[in-house]
């Protein structure tokens, strides 16, 4: 019974992907044809024709999200280690801040921080573009990696330094390890919410900076349906491409009988 | 091996003091208990001694070296946690080679090595296993084998028992005994079971309130103790309130001569057992049931004596009523005098 109620909500969930599939093969569909008119695919053709630029970009953004996706865990891991076990002055109002980007709209938190961009010489180029990307992402990175944590506690790693491990020991062969399913559950979140940005990168990169969501939204304002649903496709395909394969990079990359003789 | 002393630690977090002043010297090879009821300090006393946390004051000394000055690398002591936390995403042989692993041993150094613990462990069959598939007691030999990989001068053993099975915790006495004997470790153990700090240790150390009470053999903590607070933790007592003058202990239950020059103000102490039920001529005082508990293989009474109450068991199968008079043998010699 369980079983099949879930899924059903699957099959709800992915319901409105069914014309999103068919829509970039249909020539026509107007009143009061029943059975759209199937052509050519001109939405791929449009994707891979040399003048779009289309796979540029995207594997740009690609490239760009990832770089993101990095820096935000490099600063999320140590954070949230620090909130979790450390206990310091301004512990709470730090907790608070990094959860600020959910709460206040980052519309707002951008305009703000474009003025500061333009005078530091950040506006208009992919640093500034990369930078602004950090802040919506970074607190959940922050939330999910503190409750892993909190689950694996301090006691483990207190356990390793007992045995000899000094703390980049600890931190490599036991932390990250026992923490990876956070890690990989805060990179597919900080990729994903990295990659769908449209507006602070329109701000920030001044049109200047091209991502793939930026190449949709016109195509979807114009009511262009063949184009948008394509680039649709295309759009969730790379992100299930991206985050399947550093799934598997991630745990490849820290199975234990990888380390050490 | 090591002689170890831990000299006057004092460590308070925020508010609470958790140790005041806590001082113990461990012999070389020596195998001693610290005693003493929940949240007390031991486990901060060994987490001291192993490094793990700093005290506020004090010092740890391996053969008369400050640990301090010793590179913290070496791991000279090193513990099996309570909670026995084992690497859970590495194999049995993984966790036991951790240390080995870290530092840069030789391959076949490594696996010779491993292979040995495995077996002092039983647990060679088991090596490919994750510590999620082991029992209580499988896992607690594989943390103390992977402590051992290191040889450390000194064990830490963090309550070892208390998550086991009681009928496991004979077997790991066992090997836990097997294991200080055929390596000539030295081992600190924590516990709050008295009996197993009895069976196990050469040494006894009663822990109340971040200070250690009293620091001794089984023998002397049972049949000496120092206070009140150590001979209740240990046992049933009676305290009978009384006085010496002239060598002559007097209290409402009469008179008895003692090898005492001190006079005053004095509490004898009287274990339970030391009070027996005798026959009628035999007594040297008598007592009314007060009190009467059945606990199978022997039985609770408290007695009403001349206005003193006394607590005894007995052995033997006779049901007392309340109210019955009863004759009983006080053996003062073996009373304990606290002043
Ligand atoms: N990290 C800590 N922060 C604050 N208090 C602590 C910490 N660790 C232990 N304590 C306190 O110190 C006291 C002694 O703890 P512990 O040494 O673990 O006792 P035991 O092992 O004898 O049960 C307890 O009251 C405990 O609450
Ligand atoms: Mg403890």
């Amino acid at each position: 019974m369980k079983d099949f109620f879930s899924k059903l909500i699957i099959f709800i969930m992915l319901l409105p992907l069914i014309p999103l599939m068919l829509w970039p093969f249909i020539a026509s569909w107007r009143w009061p044809q029943l059975i759209p008119l199937f052509g050519d695919a001109r939405g791929f053709k449009h994707f891979f024709s040399a003048g779009s630029n289309s796979i540029n970009i995207l594997l740009f953004s690609i490239l760009l999200s990832i770089i993101v996706t990095i820096i935000t865990l490099a600063i999320a891991l140590p954070a949230a280690k620090a909130i979790a076990f450390y206990s310091f002055k301004g512990k709470n109002i730090i907790k608070t801040v990094i959860l600020l980007p959910v709460i206040v709209p980052m519309v707002a938190v951008s305009m703000g921080i474009h003025v500061s961009f333009i005078y530091l010489g950040l506006a208009n180029n992919c640093i500034g573009v990369i930078l602004i990307h950090l802040i919506p992402g970074l607190p959940y990175a922050v939330r999910i990696l503190l409750n892993s944590f909190l689950l694996i506690g301090d006691d483990i790693a207190t356990q390793g330094k007992n045995l000899g491990a000094n703390s980049l020991q600890v931190l490599w062969y036991i932390t990250l390890p026992l923490i990876m399913p956070g890690v990989i559950a805060a990179s597919t979140m900080v990729y994903i919410i990295s990659f769908s940005q449209y507006f602070i990168t329109f701000l920030i990169g001044g049109g200047r900076v091209v991502t793939f969501s930026m190449l949709m939204f016109p195509l979807i304002q114009r009511g262009e349906r063949v184009l948008a649903s394509t680039y649709s496709i295309v759009f969730l395909a790379s992100i299930l491409l991206v985050v399947i394969v550093a799934d598997k990079v991630i745990k490849g990359f820290f199975n234990d009988s990888n380390f050490l003789v | 091996m090591a002689d170890i002393k831990l000299i006057s630690a004092y460590k308070r977090y925020d508010t609470e003091s958790v140790l005041n002043g806590v001082s113990i010297h461990v012999n070389n090879g020596e195998y001693i208990s610290l005693i003493g009821a929940s949240g007390c300090g031991k486990t901060t006393t060994l987490k001291i001694i192993a490094g793990l946390i700093k005290a506020c004051s004090g010092q740890v000394l391996f053969n008369n070296v400050n640990a301090s000055k010793l590179s913290e690398n070496k791991s000279r002591a090193v513990i099996v946690d309570q909670n026995v936390l084992l690497f859970p995403h590495m194999t049995v042989e993984r966790n036991i080679n951790f240390g080995l692993r870290i530092r840069r041993v030789s391959k076949e150094k490594i696996k010779e090595k491993t292979e040995k613990l495995l077996e002092m462990i039983q647990l060679s069959e088991h090596k490919n296993k994750f510590p999620s598939e082991l029992s209580g007691g499988q896992m607690q030999r594989v943390a103390i084998a992977r402590a051992m990989a290191i040889e450390p001068e000194v064990l830490l053993l963090d309550e070892p028992f208390s998550k086991l099975d009681v009928s496991l915790r004979e077997d790991m006495r066992k090997f836990i005994k097997e294991v200080h004997e055929n390596h000539k470790i030295t081992i600190i153990m924590v516990t709050h079971d008295k009996e197993e700090a009895f069976l196990m240790s050469d040494r006894v150390a009663f822990m109340d309130n971040g200070k250690i009470e009293q620091y001794d053999t089984p023998e002397n903590i049972y049949k000496r103790p120092n206070s009140m607070k150590v001979a209740r933790f240990f046992g049933h007592c009676n305290f009978i309130e009384g006085t010496i003058e002239n060598s002559v202990f007097t209290s409402k239950l009469g008179t008895y001569s003692v090898d005492e020059k001190k006079e005053g103000k004095v509490t004898m102490l009287i274990r339970s057992e030391q009070i027996k039920i005798v026959r009628e001529g035999e007594q040297n005082a008598t007592g009314i049931v007060t009190d009467y508990r059945y606990a199978g293989e022997k039985s609770y009474l408290k007695l009403d004596s001349n206005g003193v109450t006394l607590g005894i068991h007995t052995t033997e199968d006779i049901k007392y009523r309340l109210r019955d008079t009863i004759h009983i043998k006080i053996d003062y010699k073996k009373g304990v005098l606290l002043w």
